[in-house]
């Protein structure tokens, strides 16, 4: 029996499906940059940030949503870094956030 | 001529061909006004200066000789021996043969070709010069063989692993000499004549019938290392001669990084891999993967991956400094770099560009940029000295600040820091100021090197140790002891090495270090690195601070503010930026009724 | 057989609370103590957490404990080095006092973290910003309050995980105490001042004890604290004798700003003292750069320091511990040199019998 919509029902675009397969490229990222997986959003990166301030981007915010294959916006917010390290100085868990801006800004979509 | 020469000259001829290819090739890769350089100023005094450098640097290796005496002494013998040996047999044969133009083997295997020489003067002489220059490169040997088996005979910590040509070329490299004296030797001992070391050597129980073969086998020898060299790392010895050259002609690196184009092609080349910058590297010993300069170049020459060896090293500029031939490394890596991540982009559009009303004027612009924001202290006490030196100051980046670029710039996207740069520039230009003073050596390199701006700028340990000079700043000589921390894009960088020293003797001593000026470490925190982990930065960090605390000092005194930060984290003595210094010291805390910092009532035990 | 004897190294809650459980097993006791007083860090403090308990009653009532015949208490006695001869140990002072007994606990302790080495915030720079420790000072009036007296609503900050948690400055533990800490701080300062405006700024909460989550429920509801989760990025002196802190709500994903009249840096534990194993003897070192704590031989042994016989340790010189969990080892690891003194006889006396 198929079930009966109510027509009330959270839009799929909203959830965040864990189920879906992350991309290749995401995955190739946290290869060559293991350390991201170390970040525990404290928001010490964003506290500190300079672009930041002036565009919104946050380092711990990019984080979250590679670690939650939300892929659409990470180039976009990476590019808005001057990669000038005051994070990874703040960071307390020793995050290369630089060389993750980096990759990130390279990413080619398929 | 006899057969036993053909392994040489062939050897020999295909040598020179490879090489006459390979480096027209690079030639090629010149831009246009490297090629104008090179046309004008061949015929120029910079070719003799060039000519006396290349006796310095690529016979008797001054620069290793400084470093390291017996690493120097066996450069230097091995190939001044063997300059001796060539220029010497070149002159033997005019003089045997009343002709200059000889072929070059009849002057290499000459002993064959005339075994008895007449025992008069002249001839001795030609004779003891020849054996003694064979000996002087027959000593560089025994210790390059020494050295292979125990780096440490020759001084050194570490040393380099070869590759498959490499050793071959170096094996027959080995033989070259020993068979060149066992064939004179045999040919003396069944001729006669010869000099004080055939003398010796020839009264082994030499058969005829081995005469020949040993000519033959030093010829081979010959032949085969010739065959190498232009694939071996010995490819250094020409290329070490011809890169002098380029340099003093002023030819300049290409924009874009080719292993086989430009400048760049011949310095990659001119690395003799002696391996002096690994025991100059901050980093040796440092994480599972191995980035020296010397990994670095031999991956770029073989066409291997070199993007770790590239993007892990701090840029530190201390295998710059030691490097003997003089290969610019920092400017190889951020081309490298600039290579691996040319797909970056970024977009800095959304700095606000500043709207100039009217220009506030002041004696000094103050810049702390990024780093200064983690170092409050050091802000602090720099405002605090301009106060008391009664100097105007606006502190251009107090709320909000702009990096410098330089970061961004080490990553090998320096067009894109332009944007940012521009921002800067612009707030700069807004106030009708004397001078900027800049408490970071980063910024200052990129304020000094690439900003173009309309007002000088200095380092505020420059600019301090003005003021005192100048009587604007004065303290009493106290007996407290520093030891001074050379940040890298300080010293290094630009040589200032005095100024902060200066500051500090006016107020305590100074005490000297094991490791300090163009030999300082690393303090670990380079932004220069993009991919060393922080457990590894803290590891050099520790390194550095074993040199900073020896004498124990009562301060580790630095004047950048990553240094500072980084040094403090893990030192168990205090450490103070310069500008910390001058206002922390008891005669002005006393002055200011303030408690000391460092008997601020505490529970630290 | 003589009566054995322990020695104690460190009186503070762990080292007065071990003492007075030896004795009462007619143990005798050296208990040496660095300080001119005892009482350690427990000497510092205002209330305790979570019941608000007075810290000088119990300070009180511990101390009178000790004045037992069986303990002889040393102060101003720094110990340099243990030493092992046969089934003894020999403790040597700086002063070359030497002491034989014949099992050692090491109740060192721990030190606080030096809140200069986090120039961001301001430590020693503002009169503002001050740590913890400096606040319980204010609390019992041993320190003057850093706002002048005619503020009648202060607003403070409290920022969580100061050298806690933190791999540049190689502290990469969690202190364990400081979340409940600053809560019970939150509500002591708001009693002390009730219009007053607090926000801690924290990375994790971790409310772990018995009636550590209550005191924080009564936090947020009977006193109004604010809980931010985020970390400030820095302090800077602002006009009107503030300290303007900037962070990130990482919950609201905004950056936030406030202007404070106090900002309290909770710094969390590092090591005392670093253990140096040699042969036959144990020096006691200034730990470096991320060495930690005293590793016992495995967690479920606690007591014993590593693999040597007659050598305990309790208290947080092993790790950041709470009060109560610090009293708790201590009496448990009573018991266990009891235990290991009783064994230790009975050998002697079979190896006396037999020869």
């Amino acid at each position: 029996m198929s079930r009966i919509s109510f027509g009330y029902s959270v839009s799929e675009g909203k959830v965040i499906n864990l189920d879906q397969q992350k991309p290749a490229w995401l995955e190739k990222i946290f290869e060559l940059e293991p350390s991201l997986h170390r970040c525990i959003s404290c928001g010490n990166c964003a506290a500190v940030c300079t672009a930041g301030h002036f565009t919104g981007m946050k380092f711990y915010r990019i984080c979250l949503n590679a670690f939650r294959g939300q892929t659409s916006d990470l180039k976009n917010d990476a590019k808005a870094c001057m990669l000038c390290g005051k994070c990874q100085f703040a960071c307390p868990r020793g995050v290369n956030i630089r060389h993750a801006i980096m990759l990130m800004t390279q990413i080619q979509k398929p | 001529m006899h057969p036993f020469t053909i392994p040489f000259m062939a050897g020999f001829t295909m040598m020179f061909i490879v090489l006459i290819i390979r480096y027209s090739n690079w030639f090629r890769g010149f831009s246009t006004e490297n090629r104008k350089r090179i046309a004008g100023r061949m015929f120029t005094r910079r070719s003799i200066h060039a000519l006396n450098e290349i006796f310095r640097e690529s016979l008797l290796h001054l620069k290793i000789y400084k470093t390291n005496p017996i690493l120097g002494y066996m450069h230097m013998s091995l190939a001044f021996g063997w300059f001796l040996l060539i220029v010497g047999g070149k002159l033997e044969t005019w003089y045997y043969t009343g002709n200059f133009a000889n072929p070059p083997q009849y002057a290499i295997f000459f002993r064959f070709f005339h075994p008895v020489t007449e025992a008069t003067g002249i001839h001795r002489i030609i004779d003891f010069y020849m054996e003694f220059s064979l000996l002087v490169v027959l000593s560089g040997l025994t210790i390059a063989m020494v050295k292979r088996i125990r780096k440490q005979v020759a001084g050194m910590k570490n040393t380099t692993r070869h590759t498959l040509t490499n050793r071959l070329a170096l094996t027959f490299l080995w033989f070259i000499f020993p068979l060149r004296l066992l064939a004179e030797s045999a040919t003396t001992s069944i001729h006669g004549g010869g000099s004080f070391l055939t003398g010796i050597t020839s009264g082994l129980p030499f058969h005829p019938a081995v005469e020949l073969p040993l000519w033959w086998a030093y010829s081979i020898s010959l032949g085969v290392f010739f065959v190498c060299l232009p694939f071996s790392r010995y490819l250094h010895i020409p290329t070490e001669m011809i890169t002098i050259l380029l340099k003093k002609w002023g030819v300049e690196p290409e924009l874009k990084l080719k292993t086989n184009k430009g400048l760049q092609a011949f310095e990659i080349h001119s690395c003799s891999g002696c391996g002096i910058c690994l025991d100059a590297c901050p980093a040796i010993g440092v994480g599972d993967k191995k980035f020296q300069s010397v990994y670095f170049i031999n991956e770029m020459r073989n066409g291997k991956d070199h993007s770790k060896t590239a993007e892990l090293c701090l840029s530190c500029g201390s295998c710059q400094q030691a490097c003997p031939v003089g290969i610019q490394l920092e400017p190889l890596r951020i081309s490298a770099r600039e290579n691996l991540n040319s797909e970056m982009r970024f977009n800095h559009t959304y700095l606000p560009s500043k709207m100039i009303l009217w220009r506030e004027t002041t004696d000094v612009i103050l810049f702390t940029g990024c780093m200064g924001r983690m170092n409050p202290r050091t802000t602090q006490s720099m405002k605090k000295l301009f106060d008391e030196a009664g100097i105007g100051y606006v502190h251009a980046d107090e709320d909000e600040n702009i990096c410098c670029g330089r970061p961004m710039v080490l990553t090998g996207a320096s067009e894109q820091a332009e944007l940012m740069m521009s921002r800067n520039r612009d707030i700069i230009h807004s106030y009708n100021a004397k001078v900027l003073v800049t408490t970071c050596p980063i910024c200052y390199k990129q304020f000094k090197n690439s900003y173009k701006l309309n007002i000088p700028v200095v380092h505020h340990s420059m600019y301090i140790n003005q003021l005192m000079e100048e009587g604007k700043l004065n303290r009493h000589h106290s007996n407290l002891n520093f030891s001074y921390h050379d940040p890298c894009e300080l010293g290094r960088a630009f040589d200032c090495y005095e100024a902060p020293r200066e500051v500090l003797k006016r107020a305590g001593h100074v005490v000297a270090l094991s490791k300090e000026k163009e030999k300082s470490l690393c303090c670990g925190n380079n932004m220069g690195t993009i991919l060393l982990e922080r457990e590894n930065r803290q590891q050099i960090t520790d390194k550095t601070l074993m040199v900073l605390s020896e004498n124990n000092p009562d301060y580790i005194v630095t004047s950048c503010p990553v240094c500072k930060n980084t040094l403090s984290q893990q030192s168990s003595i205090p450490v103070r930026d310069i500008a910390e210094v001058l206002t922390d010291l008891p005669e002005i805390k006393q002055k200011t009724g303030e408690r000391l910092t460092a008997m601020r009532e505490s529970h630290i035990n | 057989m003589q009566q054995p004897t322990v020695s104690i190294i460190g009186a503070g809650p762990a080292g007065l609370n071990a003492a007075i459980s030896l004795a009462k097993m007619e143990i005798r006791v050296n208990l040496f103590e660095k300080q001119v007083k005892p009482g350690g860090q427990l000497s510092h403090w205002h209330t305790l957490f979570p019941d608000m308990y007075d810290a000088k009653t119990l300070l009180k009532s511990t101390i009178n404990e000790i004045s037992h015949p069986h303990i002889k208490l040393y102060t101003t006695v720094n110990i340099r080095q243990i030493k092992r001869q046969n089934n003894q140990w020999i403790i040597s002072s700086d002063g070359n006092q030497e002491f034989i007994s014949d099992a050692v606990i090491i109740t060192s302790g721990f030190n606080l973290f030096d809140a200069t080495k986090k120039e961001e915030y301001g430590y020693g720079i503002y009169p503002q910003v001050i740590t913890s420790l400096e606040l319980e000072q204010m609390f019992n009036g041993r320190r003057e309050w850093p706002f002048s007296k005619d503020i009648e609503a202060p607003k403070a900050g409290f920022v969580h995980c100061v050298g806690s948690r933190d791999t540049k400055c190689g502290n990469n533990w969690c202190s364990k105490v400081c979340c409940v800490k600053a809560v019970k701080q939150a509500i002591e300062f708001k009693k002390q001042f009730p219009k007053a405006e607090v926000s801690c700024f924290y990375m994790d909460l971790r409310m772990f004890g018995k009636g550590y989550e209550e005191l924080y429920m009564k936090a947020q509801v009977d006193f109004n604290i604010q809980f931010i989760r985020g970390r400030l990025s820095e302090a800077s002196p602002s006009n009107g004798n503030k300290v303007h802190v900037k962070a990130e709500d990482t919950l609201m994903n905004r950056p936030l700003k406030q202007n404070l009249d106090m900002l309290v840096l909770m710094v969390g534990m590092t090591p005392a003292i670093w253990l140096n194993q040699h042969a036959e003897r144990i020096d006691f070192e200034k730990p470096k750069f991320k060495q930690g704590f005293i590793n016992p031989v495995e967690n479920y042994q606690s007591t014993i320091y590593q693999n040597t016989p007659g050598v305990f340790a309790a208290g947080t010189c092993k790790g950041p511990a709470s009060l109560i969990d610090v009293i708790q080892d201590a009496k448990a690891t009573a018991f266990e040199v009891f235990a290991y003194l009783k064994k230790e006889k009975q050998n002697v006396e079979i190896l006396e019998k037999t020869t």
